[in-house]
């Protein structure tokens, strides 16, 4: 086993100790060009922590270039930590990681891991959340907005049906009163040259009996009895032709 | 028939009387399909002439059921949205909603334009009269319906009733052709009179109107004042004689009215002689079903103030109820003309008389007659020297104001009058006559 993993291997163990919930890479939303920095991934509660482990040459410069390079992942985890094996500890350059809020983890050659300096929490990160979040989140979003499309549309087409129906009450009012009108018109035209030529004979002022054989009344009630407005009224329309 | 004349028509047909003349002008159809229509402030009279002598009458309102109850939800449709004539009662909910839902679609014969309930119920009464008498004559085409209005209705009660009437023609096929006429030339058709003047009073107010073939329309005067105005000072009086606690009933004030009040021949001659003979003249009754017994005693002089106060509203004894609070009759705006609602109804025949022509006048006050509940006066027996009936107090007024031999008549069956007019209408105005907005009559035709 390479010293790299046998770090690795041991700090999974250290977490897992602790209750914390390992994390596969795969199920973290970090731009690709940063997964490769990142070694062990755990869940605490709602922190999480990466662990970036040093295992090159072991020189100072190379230790602060590790660092800085843990550094740039604060943007999507709560806290960081370098791991790195214990006999190093003496080229370790401690400001650079109180600076950048690194924490410390050595390991010693029997996989023991010690906690040499907290991580300071990052104050923000970029959301890093799972598949199954992203999607659920997702449908929801979605089906929010066709919802609310969907009751858009539907208060719209209320709207509209009620417009259609005052307006088909209000066609069906005009086209009655066009019908009078046309029929007033047609009276009008048809009797204009009646009224020039005035040239009517007593005969025609009769109304026509009707040819429908109806049984009616045998007897006139008493108001239609001799009654002079029945003359009169059947005049009527007829004066001045 | 065309080419015969009148005369050969009659005598051809039925004989030589003059009833087979009138028989003989009748279209045969319409003798069976003549359809009347009074629309009245409390009540809508109807039916075809079959019914003969008598309309049927319903009460002019209408229900309208909460559409929102669950019976109406469970029942849907089955349920009437508007619902009139006698099936009213077996609708009714809470006392409460009455007021709310029980719509009198018109005030003072008159239904406000965009008063769309109103209309709604208008609608339903016309078409429960129409459906009601539906024949099951396969050459039944439709009723010739001639339709009433006071003569005070604005020209789209015309216009709406007319759209009523087609829309009930498209679902029906009821209606061949309608008309509508105004009330008091019904009252004229209905008792023979082609000259006279028609007071047509009911409970809000009294129309006059001068007829000389036609109604004579710039002559015209409504009072704003009828049988409820009685009904007022009646309430006044009883508060007088210790009776307030009853005047809210308005049905109680009316009865009262109706028992006790009578019009004197001349007030102050009546109230002389009711105070000096307290016991011949005395008003009291029971109210039936009740043990309340109204004893107006020593005011019972007041009885004739009731019918006075219909006639001439300015006589000077009135003036100490206006001075307490009692609202005077309100003037009406006809036009750019104010009617006083003060004005006795003597004043009121005289003006309109005047607004026709000089060579006319003595004609019209040669028949006046007089229909409407408020003309309703009766005289108890022993008191014809004191009081008189409404016939008699308009002749006498007139006289007074120096108009002589006029012959008022007091309607017989006032209230059928009007259907019976529209009746006549229908049977005898030529079918070919189409409506003419400019003249205001002939049949509008749908189809």
């Amino acid at each position: 086993m390479s010293l790299h993993a046998f770090l690795i291997s041991a700090l999974k163990e250290f977490f897992k100790k602790r209750g914390y919930q390992l994390i596969l890479p795969e199920e973290l939303k970090v731009p690709s060009e940063f997964l490769n920095q990142i070694d062990v991934a755990v869940r605490d509660a709602n922190n999480l922590i990466f662990v970036k482990v040093f295992s090159g040459p072991p020189s100072r410069t190379s230790f602060t270039n590790t660092a800085m390079k843990a550094s740039s992942l604060r943007a999507y985890a709560d806290k960081i930590y370098l791991a790195a094996p214990k006999e190093l500890r003496i080229m370790i350059d401690g400001n650079v990681l109180l600076e950048n809020g690194i924490g410390l983890l050595l390991v010693d050659r029997s996989g023991k891991v010690e906690e040499a300096l907290p991580p300071r929490p990052t104050t923000r990160r970029a959301p890093i959340i799972s598949v199954n979040e992203v999607a659920t989140r997702l449908v929801s979003e979605v089906r929010d907005e066709v919802l609310s499309v969907i009751d858009e549309r539907l208060s719209e087409i209320v709207r509209m049906r009620d417009a259609i129906t005052a307006l088909q009450s209000r066609v069906s009012e005009l086209e009655r009163r066009l019908a009078r009108l046309e029929r007033e018109i047609e009276r009008v035209t048809r009797e204009a040259p009646r009224l020039v030529s005035r040239g009517i004979t007593i005969e025609e002022r009769v109304a026509p009996i009707s040819e429908e054989v109806a049984e009616g009344l045998e007897e006139l009630p008493s108001y239609l009895r001799d009654n002079p407005w029945v003359e009169i009224l059947s005049r009527r329309g007829r004066e001045e032709k | 028939m065309n080419g015969k004349n009148i005369k050969d028509i009659g005598k051809c047909e039925y004989g030589s009387s003059s009833e087979v003349f009138t028989m003989g002008l009748i279209d045969a159809y319409r003798r069976k399909y003549a359809f009347g229509e009074d629309y009245g402030t409390s009540d809508y009279k109807f039916g075809p002439i079959t019914l003969g002598e008598r309309p049927e009458i319903i009460e002019n309102r209408g229900y309208m059921p909460d559409t929102s109850s669950i019976m109406y939800r469970i029942v849907g449709g089955e349920v009437k949205r508007v619902v009139v004539g006698p099936e009213i009662p077996l609708y009714l909910e809470a006392r409460e909603d009455l007021t709310e839902r029980m719509i009198y679609p018109m005030r003072n014969g008159v239904v406000d334009k965009d008063d769309k309930k109103a209309w709604d119920v208008i609608y339903e009464i016309t078409k429960y009269g129409l459906t009601r008498f539906k024949p099951r004559d396969p050459n039944f085409k439709g009723f010739y319906v001639t339709a009433a209005l006071s003569v005070i209705a604005p020209k789209y009660m015309y216009e709406k009733i007319f759209d009523i009437h087609e829309r009930i023609d498209e679902e029906t096929k009821l209606v061949k052709a309608v008309t509508i006429i105004p009330q008091p030339l019904a009252v004229a058709i209905a008792h023979k009179k082609p000259t006279c003047v028609v007071l047509e009073s009911g409970h809000g107010n009294t129309q006059i109107c001068p007829i000389s073939r036609y109604p004579i329309r710039r002559a015209i005067i409504t009072l704003n004042r009828g049988g409820g105005d009685a009904n007022v000072i009646t309430a006044e009086i009883l508060k007088d004689c210790g009776y307030g606690d009853l005047v809210h009933e308005e049905k109680l004030v009316r009865m009262v009215k109706e028992r006790i009040g009578l019009v004197p021949r001349n007030l102050d001659e009546a109230i002389k002689r009711a105070r000096n003979e307290p016991e011949r003249f005395r008003a009291a009754f029971k109210i039936p079903g009740t043990k309340i017994v109204i004893d107006l005693g020593e005011n019972s002089w007041m009885r004739f103030l009731i019918g006075e106060y219909a006639f001439n509203p300015s006589h000077e004894v009135f003036e100490s109820f206006f001075k307490r609070g009692m609202p005077r009759p309100k003037d009406v705006k006809i036009g750019d003309r104010i009617i006083s609602g003060m004005m006795d109804m003597a004043d009121a025949i005289i003006e309109a008389v005047q607004r026709c022509p000089v060579e006319l006048q003595p004609y019209l006050y040669r028949d006046i007659l007089l229909s409407g509940g408020n003309f309703a006066w009766k005289v108890p027996p022993g008191m014809e020297d004191v009081a008189v009936n409404a016939a008699e107090k308009i002749r006498l007024m007139l006289e007074e104001k120096g108009i002589e031999n006029v012959n008022v008549i007091l309607t017989k069956d006032p209230q059928y009058s009007v259907w019976r007019g529209c009746i006549v209408y229908s049977v005898a105005v030529p079918d070919d006559y189409e409506w003419n907005w400019d003249r205001m009559e002939g049949w509008m035709k749908f189809r």
